[in-house]
């Protein structure tokens, strides 16, 4: 390859890394603390915020426009003017000369169109900072902490599903495979390093990095048994909305949940429809009524695959039913053509579709967020929970090093590296500059890796960063050791570096592949620290290669070839 | 390093294999005498207690005959007066009784009650409840303690940790909530004898200690079981043995199988003497310690092969050379290469050494440990291994055919070069190897 093709190369690598290391930079550097806890927050937190600051808001407006009719559009709600003058437009109506508050207000059809563009203000900017925080380098529980939850196995419910009384050591059983079950459970979800850990006999203590998502722990906490089937009585469903229009009192009970009329017929029960909010939070959007007797069970469902609707572009969720399940579903689909069908998952419905002809081995709905049907299909690979577990409490808790050992830890690394790069320039003098340069750029690179694959730094993880920096150092002394010994043998500076780089790239590849096969090892087969400690040094060899092979490479070639130096100053005693 | 010099490392190589027995069995005789490793919470059962720091704010005594019982619900005190007439029950919301001077005066008002307030202009909301609730109240004082609400000179998690370095098992301490709240999840590894009361009150009188008597109120005392369960372990195991099996196919095939042997030999070897120093000087075994012994394998696997790698290039470039010399001529060659690595990557853990403490400084030491056995063993035992196993091997060869253990030495690289067809073998310029000879001779 020519120095120019390869140089694009290393200048691709880099943009690329710059991509991928633009949120970690502006995360840690930029987005100011109050920001990032609101962020941090559960959606339903976000909810709670962005109508807030928009009632408030709105408020504030009114109460300018009523002490001066004619008082000017403050200028922080700027970004109102844009969404008026397009309703403005849309309306065909003129568009006013100044920018009055009373103005801009009537550019939307309601005071609630005016509220909800506010509240859309809000939270577009938080959600888009809570999906970039997603997107940067997460730091792990030794580091910063992150959400301490207790689950409680529910003994009550375990009763109910084997029909009968159970003692406290079967439930212990239960609750052991339960936590076998959710480590496994845990690794799939992607979860960053999660600790979990039996609590007494019946709780399930969880620690996850960072501020986790209730939502999210829920959601891996749901299993096969908690989904399930049903067929819509859509008469009754009909009767029910318009009992509920004409009688909004009885809808819900004292606690919220829908009233069932006393002209629901026995065997029926009714449910609430949610579909995903735009903060993706379940929202009721209407009730049905469905027979009791369960249609299909989801304990036969084998495997759930997602896609997107080509049509609608909605996410859907495609169910692969096992053969005894087949048999069910084709029956229950032929004696119920025409009607309705119903997911409930949690006493919720999820979706509901028509049943158009007799299905037998698979069912594809839609009517789920991509984040749920994701979460769902992984939920239905793995085991069923023996006992239902509970959040019991949630709460923050500190780094487990300590914030101050962290703090010191992270100086001392600093302190190291600077320390490694200065003796490199003394030792190596000039050359030395190209080794601390690739060893620079070897570190942009895993971070942006790190960054790029979502995995969490952790103390463990830095020692493989450590070791890699280490052999980063490694392969270039390879590589000076051979060109100062051919350099001494009286070669030109152009032969002893290309004799020098061809001598050493077997050893490196070789001692790096070695360590490499026992890094993928422990990747695929550890668990929790070990797994983060050999993500970063598999991802540290590769670009450690990269860096002593290709790019340094490229710096010697052109110093040698180009700027025609034939003084090689690569150490003290050759002159 | 002069280039004419061979250092003949593999002169002595009993005695350093002698050293090296010595210091392995000296180790696991530690580990046998001190009863294994000193496991940490990671991988043992233990206490999870949390405690909160929180200053008494009143103490209340009652000298009636009824039963009087103080509870907090939401935050509000409620009490409960019950005797033969039945049960009364008063609740003190924190709205209207906004400082413990208004609470201490409201409960006074009941009969027979006494109460004593140390902090009577503290917000009455800041109320800290604990496992202790509900108080059943006696004529001894019942201590009523406020959580500490100013966000200035909080207790650290430092000062928790120095107040509980009297405690044997290994320990981690959190802070829980915001950090004002001086709440932390304290955690034990329970290798100390005793029952859990024991170590719960031992927990308690140690804070207490040093933070103040009835400033402290544990909120929550559990057993917590290993994070590692057997099935993790038992995995580990799988995972160590398949990456071995691995390693030792790729040398296999890219060197030879006595190298394959010595590199795994050294490995052990590395990691043997790591177990050993953890095991004689009781250092904890954390999830970090597992990294640390992990990075030394790594570390001393690369190290090995770059020796190995100049072994198997000068066996064919000194064709005719005794092995021995070859190996000695190879580690001489890469010394200064395996010196300044060494180096630059104990320049890297130093400061972590130095600078830190507890956790980061144990595994920094445990690198340190692990990067001087692996230079050692990188020169000391991976090749004298090699050449001891070629050794064995041609000897037994030439027994069985007859010939000359060197004149084998000599055949098999000729095989190996005639079939080997990688750049390698061809790129390698004789003429340097043979200048580098000749200005050994001039000598």
């Amino acid at each position: 390859m020519s120095k120019r093709g390869r140089l694009i190369v290393v200048l691709l690598v880099l943009a690329v890394c710059g991509y991928f290391l633009y949120p970690t930079i502006s995360w840690y550097t930029f987005v100011p603390q109050e920001t990032k806890e609101l962020a941090t927050g559960s959606k339903e937190q976000i909810k709670e915020y962005a109508r807030g600051q928009a009632a408030q808001d709105l408020r504030e407006l009114k109460d300018l426009v009523k002490s001066n009719p004619e008082a000017q559009l403050p200028s922080e709600f700027s970004f109102m003017k844009g969404i008026a003058k397009d309703n403005y437009k849309a309306s065909d109506l003129k568009v006013p000369g100044s920018w009055t508050i009373a103005n801009v207000m009537n550019g939307f059809a309601n005071e609630q169109k005016f509220f909800d563009a506010l509240e859309q203000y809000y939270r577009s900017d938080l959600l888009d900072m809570k999906n970039f925080r997603g997107k940067a380098l997460q730091l792990g529980l030794d580091l910063s902490g992150g959400m301490s939850i207790l689950l409680e196995a529910d003994k009550e419910a375990y009763e109910e599903k084997l029909e009968r009384s159970v003692s406290d050591a079967e439930v212990a059983v239960a609750v052991q495979q339960d936590l076998e079950i959710l480590n496994n459970r845990i690794d799939q979800f992607g979860l960053t390093e999660p600790e979990l850990r039996l609590q007494g006999t019946r709780q399930i203590l969880v620690e996850i990095p960072g501020a986790a998502d209730p939502e999210r722990v829920n959601s891996f906490l749901k299993g096969k048994g908690s989904l399930a089937f049903h067929i819509v009585d859509d008469e009754s469903t009909t009767q029910l909305n318009d009992y509920y229009i004409s009688n909004p009192a009885e809808k819900y009970n004292n606690d919220g949940s829908l009233r069932t009329p006393e002209f629901i017929a026995p065997g029926r029960i009714v449910l609430g429809v949610y579909s995903a909010d735009a903060y993706g939070i379940d929202e009721e959007i209407g009730a049905s009524v469905l027979y009791e007797e369960v249609g299909l069970d989801g304990v036969h469902i084998i495997e759930a695959l997602t896609s997107t609707d080509p049509i609608t572009g909605r996410p859907t969720v495609n169910f692969q039913l096992d053969s005894s399940g087949g048999e069910i579903f084709y029956k229950l689909t032929s004696t119920n053509t025409n009607k309705r069908l119903a997911v409930v998952m949690d006493k919720k419905i999820k979706a509901q579709a028509t049943i158009s002809e007799a299905i037998r081995n698979s069912v594809r709905m839609s009517g789920f967020s991509s984040d749920q049907a994701a979460d769902l299909a992984i939920v239905l690979k793995t085991a069923a929970l023996p006992i239902s577990l509970d959040v019991a409490n949630q709460q923050a808790v500190g780094a487990s090093l300590g914030e101050d050992s962290v703090r010191q830890g992270l100086n001392a690394i600093a302190v190291g590296f600077v320390l490694v790069i200065l003796f490199m320039l003394f030792y190596y003098r000039r050359a030395g500059l190209v080794a601390d340069t690739v060893l620079i750029l070897n570190l942009i690179i895993i971070t942006a890796v790190l960054s790029a694959f979502n995995l969490t730094l952790t103390l463990t993880s830095i020692a493989g960063i450590i070791l890699t920096v280490g052999m980063a150092v490694d392969a270039n002394v390879i590589i000076f050791e051979r060109i100062k010994e051919e350099y001494r043998l009286g070669k030109s500076a152009e032969a002893s570096v290309k004799a020098g780089f061809k001598k050493a790239f077997w050893t490196i590849m070789d001692a790096n592949i070695t360590t490499f096969i026992a890094a993928l090892v422990l990747a695929q087969l550890g668990t929790g620290g070990v797994k983060g400690f050999a993500n970063t040094l598999a991802v540290g060899i590769i670009t450690s290669m990269f860096t002593a092979l290709f790019v340094s490479r490229l710096v010697f070639d052109f110093f040698v070839q180009k700027v025609k130096i034939n003084k090689l100053r690569i150490s003290w005693r050759i002159k | 390093m002069k280039n004419n010099t061979i250092i003949k490392f593999t002169k002595h190589r009993f005695l350093f294999f002698a050293l090296s027995l010595l210091v392995i069995i000296g180790g696991l005789t530690g580990l046998i005498i001190n009863d294994g490793l000193n496991l940490g919470i990671d991988f043992e059962a233990g206490l999870s207690q949390r405690v909160q720091v929180a200053e008494q704010a009143m103490s209340v005594s009652y000298s009636g005959a009824d039963d009087v019982v103080l509870n907090v619900i939401n935050g509000d005190m409620v009490v409960e007066i019950s005797n033969a007439d039945g049960v009364d029950k008063t609740t003190l919301s924190s709205d209207e009784y906004a400082t413990f001077d208004a609470l201490a005066a409201k409960l006074q008002s009941f009969d027979d009650i006494t109460v004593s307030v140390t902090r009577g202009n503290v917000s009455s909301s800041n109320i800290a409840t604990g496992l202790g609730l509900p108080f059943t109240l006696s004529s001894v004082p019942t201590v009523v303690n406020a959580a500490n609400s100013g966000t200035e000179n909080f207790i650290t998690i430092d000062e928790v940790r120095d107040a509980l370095s009297a405690l044997s098992g290994s320990l981690q301490v959190q802070i829980v909530g915001d950090d004002y709240l001086q709440e932390f999840q304290i955690r034990v590894a329970t290798e100390s004898e005793g029952t859990k009361e024991d170590l719960e009150a031992q927990i308690f009188n140690l804070v207490e200690d040093s933070f103040g008597t009835d400033n402290v109120i544990v909120k929550q005392s559990d057993y917590v079981g290993p994070k590692f369960s057997n099935l993790l372990t038992y995995r580990s195991i799988i995972m160590v043995v398949v990456a071995l099996a691995l390693i030792m196919a790729y040398i296999w095939i890219r060197f030879q199988f006595s190298s394959a042997l010595a590199a795994i030999a050294a490995l052990t070897h590395d990691i043997l003497i790591m177990i050993g120093f953890i095991a004689v000087f009781r250092l904890e075994v954390t999830t970090t310690t597992i990294a640390a012994v992990l990075t030394i394998i790594g570390y001393s696997l690369n190290d090995t092969i770059v020796v190995f790698d100049r072994i198997r290039e000068n066996t064919k470039l000194l064709r005719g050379t005794k092995f021995e010399k070859v190996v000695n001529i190879s580690i001489t060659q890469s010394l200064s290469r395996t010196l300044i690595t060494s180096f630059t990557t104990l320049l890297a853990v130093l400061p972590l050494f130095i600078f830190t403490k507890g956790a980061i400084q144990l595994f920094a030491l445990n690198l340190i440990v692990g990067i001087v056995v692996g230079t050692y063993s990188s020169i000391f035992i991976a090749s004298p291994v090699l050449l001891a196993l070629t050794n064995a091997r041609l000897k037994r060869k030439a027994k069985h055919l007859g010939k000359d253990p060197e004149a084998i030495l000599a055949e098999e690289v000729e095989v190996n070069a005639s079939t080997d067809s990688s750049s390698v073998v061809k790129e390698i310029e004789i003429a340097s190897a043979q200048r580098k000879l000749k200005g050994k001779r001039k000598k």
